[in-house]
């Protein structure tokens, strides 16, 4: 005796003509689609050791290479469907760490509350005003510059948000109906997480995996630039970084900088556009709030939804 | 709540942040691959001796922790030692003396570095987070006013690709088209061997530098900003009261500015202390693309030289100030927010 | 509206409140936070303004402290406030500088300085011999100081018998004297004598006796230096230069094109074919002046010498055979390597010796020629072959020729040259797992624990060929300054030979012969020798030195000589 989430076809209907939404979706569906099909789409293959001379370097848009050639004298367009990949991977497998954990934090202290709840939100808050970035180039710094490692800092340092959110909608959830009725029959607790509270709160963790996936790319962009990702896999921000330090703007090579930047803000864009999308037709009431701003922020915004009632009295004087 | 036990308890939270703070801050350095005594001086001159002397030099040679040599659990040492005689406990000593340890790089005090850089990060984020809120708020402002309109949406794309933005990129950017086509310096703060006849004349310099940092620091941030006041004034308009007021006949900008807005203000100011930690990350690209000597620059050094002290000292100096900066936040909101008093 | 302007001036100042508080103080704070307070001035500023020349560099000095220093751009400052016995000359010589003469004893041991007169420090004190002696003897005695005991090893005493004659007497008679004493630059006595801690001081007021004086230190901003127009040696034609440190080579580059700058010292190669194309700069490129090293590291310890205590020894066991080793250096393209890494700006290098240490370069060697063909005859016939076809060659007891290829993620260029490497060398069925390391973690692995195959490095030296030399004798495995491993008793033998030969021609036949042992014996593959670019605007200043040969952040030539244009 489930609860029944929103039919997924009314969810399309709503969601179909929310205008942002749609673009956000558009935006990351085709970044996926490169990422899967890089080796069909890639005029070469960036990984395989071509033969290059010195003519090749920072060598201009040409009908061989589209995009240009980058320091090494590699197709940038090639470099750019591939990076992809690893961006994708990157953001995706990063918010996934991050959401696991929050969702895990934010359901127990939800749903458990007492000792426990505020144990654990105390920790939340502890973490939430730690500065995210230098930690996370501390980290990364202090270990090897590996992907699986930048991968699981961003994702072990990004779930404050999700944790905070989860909890308040746990707290909600909780208080239904049928989570009642389903504890008065005696329905052990993680029966009721598992059959009840999740299935409610899955839609927020997959809007906020989203948002978290556009700050996992920046940061892994920052990283890079700073000289701490592995040089190894080509990831757009890998690309800039080649390009900053092999001098890419002083040759004129504007073509090894404008592609994958724009893949970083197509991307982050993307999932912006498309969380706030989610969100909008998840919670209408929100209308357009806590979109696509830092995950703390969007933390901090539902906390304060909380109680808007005390919120509104301070208009009165 | 009471305000005084409200103020308490916030500031106690604080002190404890701050403690795990610093444990953390310790314990993380102590996990180095390799000899910190190596860092970055790898130089197959340096003889064993001078590697040792090194090591007691900054105190390596001390162990770690009661019962622990090092932090390899495999290293077990003396538990009956003194306390006080272990690297912990000396570090956490001399923080509260102020000192923040010796930069393996300069072999300066790593505390009179980084107040030298304070200053000139201050100046900058300051500078770029008090443009980036009023034209943030002023655009939020003018999107919610003219909302689903072909203004809101403009502003809101404008907001959303800027927020979108890799700000290293955009500052590499901006940099190239500032000195190539405006003429304005390429980085650092003052122009060398400039001689100023008054502080003024150094002011201006000063500030002819600020301009293209200042600039990619604003585009960056004000989208955050536009966006949080934009739908905190959607909200705060569809409230009744709002529509009783309409009803009465008060014009919208009159229910603006003296309704929506001040409501608007409460979330902004918590936002506003919440992303000093966020505008860290900003710091960090801008000042290296700028060459600006600030505690981001630093930081990036730093890193480069794998100069552990300072990046240790750095990043307890931000986590402090952001902590400080919420506090300040927290007691902040508890004057503006009746419900403390209330319940 | 007017008090939520209020609420967010509050806030900020609670903020800045708030950051100062956190932020400790220390009671030797240099006070350097208020430097909104002060105004630069000169005195009587001519009608023109002074002539300063602005030189941009990617770094910036560690310290001003010459005994603790590591970078070249304080030993560039050094070079420019300090003087010291020798100066070293783009072509390899070494002049007198603070001597006018030296006498050298029969058996090479006492060398009897004169000094110049009228020398005086900036701060109007005479420069003495006993300031000579004091330095050297502080030198030789300040255990803090990292890298300068190496140079007063050979120390027996250095006194002052009168204020122009300075007594050096050595423990045994070496050949090269003038490099030991090239970095150990002068101090005033009555500065250093007073100070506490040598290593700890900051020397920021910087007093020298050299071309130019330090005026204003900003560390990772800018050095501003005024010249020292009667200078008993060579003053200047301009009356003051600037370093202004940028953090992005684009920047720099950047800088220079906009003319914000004169001079850049350093710049990615990528940059030099645009800016050769522009009229008002001149780009020079040449061999450093102090070798700079690149080398392909192979761990070739034997079990026999692994180091006792600090040995891990993990290398793969293919590299000991010496037939491999050989066939990666048939396999390597170093030409394509320096076209592509370092656009050409660089020559194919043979041994740990580069071709800019002039004489004690050995040119007559014959290096192992780039023949895919010839590498896969050598495994084939050294029986390295791919028995399970899976594209990678295996030992005779079937252990995968799979190499571990590890450089520091600092490194700009490594990353481009492994994956030249592992294409070249996928070709004789060799395979690399490449990992970028943090140097921390790579001198961990690197030795003396030897807990790697091979490692991408670089590291610079002095111009003396003596260290260079030392990096490949058995003695200096275990204290972790030989990378490879590399033992041979000849090799040793020689290597304690060349360091007394006092005749010049019988001590180069000898570091001759140990290059001829090292490149047959293969322990490093030598990539290339890379070269220094620079570039300066022409439309300001001319006189640019730019026919040196050599190019070095380090040398100060050109500041000494150049000339306003419009003067």
């Amino acid at each position: 005796m489930s609860p029944s989430p929103p039919p997924i076809r009314s969810f399309w209907r709503t969601f179909r003509r929310n205008r942002m939404g749609m673009v956000g979706a558009v935006m990351l569906i085709l970044a996926v689609l490169i990422a899967v099909f890089a080796p069909a789409l890639a005029p070469y293959n960036p990984y395989q050791p071509t033969r290059v001379t010195i003519d090749d370097i920072y060598a201009p848009p040409s009908p061989a290479h589209p995009f240009g050639t980058d320091d090494a004298g590699k197709d940038v367009l090639s470099s750019f469907i591939y990076g992809a990949r690893v961006s994708l991977i990157v953001g995706f497998f990063a918010s996934f760490i991050s959401v696991v954990i929050g969702g895990v934090i934010g359901i127990s202290a939800g749903f458990y509350g007492g000792k426990l709840e505020n144990g654990l939100m105390r920790f939340t808050d502890i973490m939430l005003v730690i500065p995210d970035f230098p930690l996370i180039v501390l980290l990364v710094a202090l270990t090897k510059p590996s992907l699986l490692n930048i991968i699981v800092v961003i994702g072990l340092l990004g779930w404050t948000s999700s944790a905070r959110l989860v909890r308040s909608q746990t707290l909600s959830v909780k208080q239904r109906k049928f989570v009642l009725r389903a504890r008065a029959i005696g329905a052990g607790n993680f029966h009721i997480i598992r059959r009840h509270i999740f299935p409610l709160v899955l839609p927020l963790i997959v809007v906020n995996t989203v948002l978290v996936i556009s700050l996992a790319v920046l940061n892994e962009s920052a990283l890079s630039f700073l000289g701490l990702s592995d040089p190894t896999k080509i990831s757009w921000g890998q690309m800039l970084n080649f390009a900053f330090t092999r001098g890419a703007m002083s040759a004129g090579a504007w073509w090894a900088l404008v592609a994958p930047g724009l893949g970083i803000v197509w991307l982050v864009l993307g999932c912006t556009l498309l969380g706030q999308g989610l969100e909008q037709v998840l919670n209408p009431r929100l209308e357009t709030h806590h979109l696509s701003v830092g995950s703390k922020m969007v933390a901090r915004m539902m906390g304060m939804k909380e109680k808007p009632s005390e919120v509104k009295a301070v208009s009165g004087d | 709540m009471k305000r005084s036990r409200y103020i308490a308890q916030k500031v106690g939270w604080a002190l404890l942040t701050i403690l795990f703070v610093i444990t953390l801050n310790f314990f993380l350095f102590r996990v180095l691959p390799g000899d910190p005594a190596r860092a970055g001086v790898r130089d197959p001159r340096l003889t064993r001796e001078a590697v040792e002397a090194i090591r007691v030099r900054f105190g390596l040679d001390k162990p770690v922790i009661n019962c622990f040599q090092s932090l390899n659990p495999m290293e077990t040492g003396d538990c009956f030692i003194n306390p006080l005689d272990t690297q912990f406990f000396i570090y956490v000593g001399n923080l509260l003396q102020g000192e923040l340890g010796i930069s393996y790089h300069t072999n300066r005090p790593v505390a009179d570095m980084l107040m030298e850089m304070l200053w000139n990060t201050l100046l900058l984020i300051g500078l770029g987070q008090i443009l980036a809120i009023v034209l943030g708020m002023s655009l939020g402002v003018l999107a919610a006013w003219k909302a689903r309109t072909a203004v809101d949406h403009g502003a809101l794309l404008f907001s959303l690709t800027a927020w979108s933005l890799p700000t290293f990129w955009l500052g590499i950017i901006l940099l190239f088209i500032g000195s190539s086509y405006w003429g304005l310096p390429i980085g650092g703060r003052l122009t060398p061997g400039t001689v100023y006849n008054t502080s003024i004349e150094r002011w201006l310099d000063i500030g002819n530098h600020l301009i293209l940092p200042t600039l990619t620091y604003t585009i960056v941030f004000l989208g955050e900003y536009m966006l949080i006041m934009r739908s905190t004034l959607l909200d705060v308009l569809s409230e009744d009261y709002i529509l009783t007021a309409k009803a009465k006949g008060i014009s919208t900008f009159q229910i603006l500015k003296d309704h929506a807005l001040r409501n608007a203000m409460l979330p902004m100011v918590t936002i506003i202390a919440l992303n000093l930690g966020f505008t860290v990350t900003g710091a960090i690209q801008i000042e290296t693309v700028f060459s600006w000597p600030g505690l981001g620059g630093a930081i990036f050094t730093a890193v480069n030289r794998r100069d552990y002290p300072m990046l240790q000292g750095a990043f307890l100096l931000i986590a402090i100030s952001v902590i400080f900066a919420n506090l300040a936040a927290d007691l902040f909101y508890s004057y503006l927010d009746p419900r403390v008093e209330d319940s | 509206m007017k008090r939520h302007y209020l609420i967010l001036c509050a806030l900020l100042l609670l903020l800045l409140a708030a950051c100062g508080g956190s932020q400790p103080t220390t009671p030797a704070d240099s006070g350097d936070t208020g430097s909104s307070s002060q105004t630069v001035t000169t005195p009587a500023a001519e009608a023109a303004g002074p002539v300063i020349v602005r030189v941009g560099w990617g770094g910036s000095p560690d310290t001003l402290n010459p005994g603790t220093a590591v970078l070249a751009e304080a030993y560039t400052i050094f070079e420019l406030v300090y003087d010291s016995m020798y100066q070293l000359q783009p072509d390899g010589s070494y002049t007198l500088e603070l001597a006018e003469s030296v006498d050298v004893s029969a058996d090479g041991t006492v060398y009897t300085y004169t000094l110049r007169d009228g020398i005086t420090f900036h701060d109007g004190e005479r420069l003495t011999a006993s300031d000579v002696a004091f330095s050297y003897n502080l030198y030789a005695s300040q255990e803090d100081f990292p890298f300068l005991p190496i140079y007063t090893s050979y120390f027996d005493s250095v006194e002052a018998p009168d204020d122009k004659t300075v007594v050096l007497t050595l423990t045994e008679a070496i050949p090269n004297i003038e490099s030991q004493l090239i970095y150990l630059y002068v101090l005033p006595e009555h500065i250093w004598a007073d100070v506490p801690d040598a290593a700890e001081f900051e020397n920021t007021a910087m007093i020298g006796s050299g071309p130019f004086k330090m005026k204003e230190y900003r560390q990772n901003e800018f050095v501003s230096l005024d010249a020292v127009k009667d200078h008993y040696l060579k003053g200047p034609q301009i009356d003051g230069a600037v370093f202004q440190t940028f953090d992005n080579p684009d920047a720099l580059v950047q800088a220079l094109k906009t003319g914000q700058v004169d001079m850049i010292t350093e710049m990615p190669n990528t940059a030099v074919a645009a800016l050769r194309n522009d009229a008002n700069v001149q780009v020079v490129s040449g061999p450093p002046l102090s070798p700079s090293v690149t080398d392909i590291i192979f761990n070739v310890v034997t079990p026999e010498n692994c180091p006792p205590d600090d040995g891990i020894c993990t290398g793969h066991p293919a590299l000991q055979d010496r037939n491999v080793r050989l066939a990666l250096a048939h396999a390597t393209d170093k030409q394509n390597i320096i076209d592509v890494v370092l656009l050409g700006l660089g020559a194919p290098g043979l041994t740990l010796i580069p071709d800019s240490l002039g004489d004690f370069y050995n040119d007559q060697i014959q290096d192992y020629e780039f023949d895919i063909a010839l590498a896969n005859q050598i495994l084939d016939d050294a029986g390295y072959v791919d028995s399970n076809n899976d594209g990678v060659r295996e030992t005779p007891d079937g252990r995968d020729l799979i190499f571990r290829l590890n450089w520091p993620s600092d490194s700009v260029d490594s990353p481009r040259m492994a994956e030249l490497l592992a294409g070249n060398w996928g070709q004789i069925g060799v395979r690399t797992e490449q990992q970028s390391l943090d140097p921390d973690t790579l001198t961990s692995i690197c030795c003396p624990a030897f807990d790697f195959d091979i490692i991408l490095w670089g590291w610079g030296s002095d111009p003396d060929p003596s260290f260079l030399l030392s990096v490949m004798t058995t003695d200096e495995i275990t204290t972790g300054t030989n990378e490879t491993g590399y033992s041979n008793p000849e090799y040793d033998e020689l290597f304690v030979q060349q360091a007394t030969t006092l005749d010049d021609a019988q001590r180069i036949a000898i570091i001759h012969r140990m290059q001829e042992i090292a490149h047959h014996d293969i322990p490093y593959i030598i990539p290339y020798y890379a070269q220094e670019v620079q570039a300066f605007r022409l439309d300001r200043f001319r006189g640019w030195l730019t026919d040196a040969g050599k190019v070095a952040l380090e040398d100060p030539s050109s500041l000494l000589v150049i000339e306003p244009v419009n003067r």
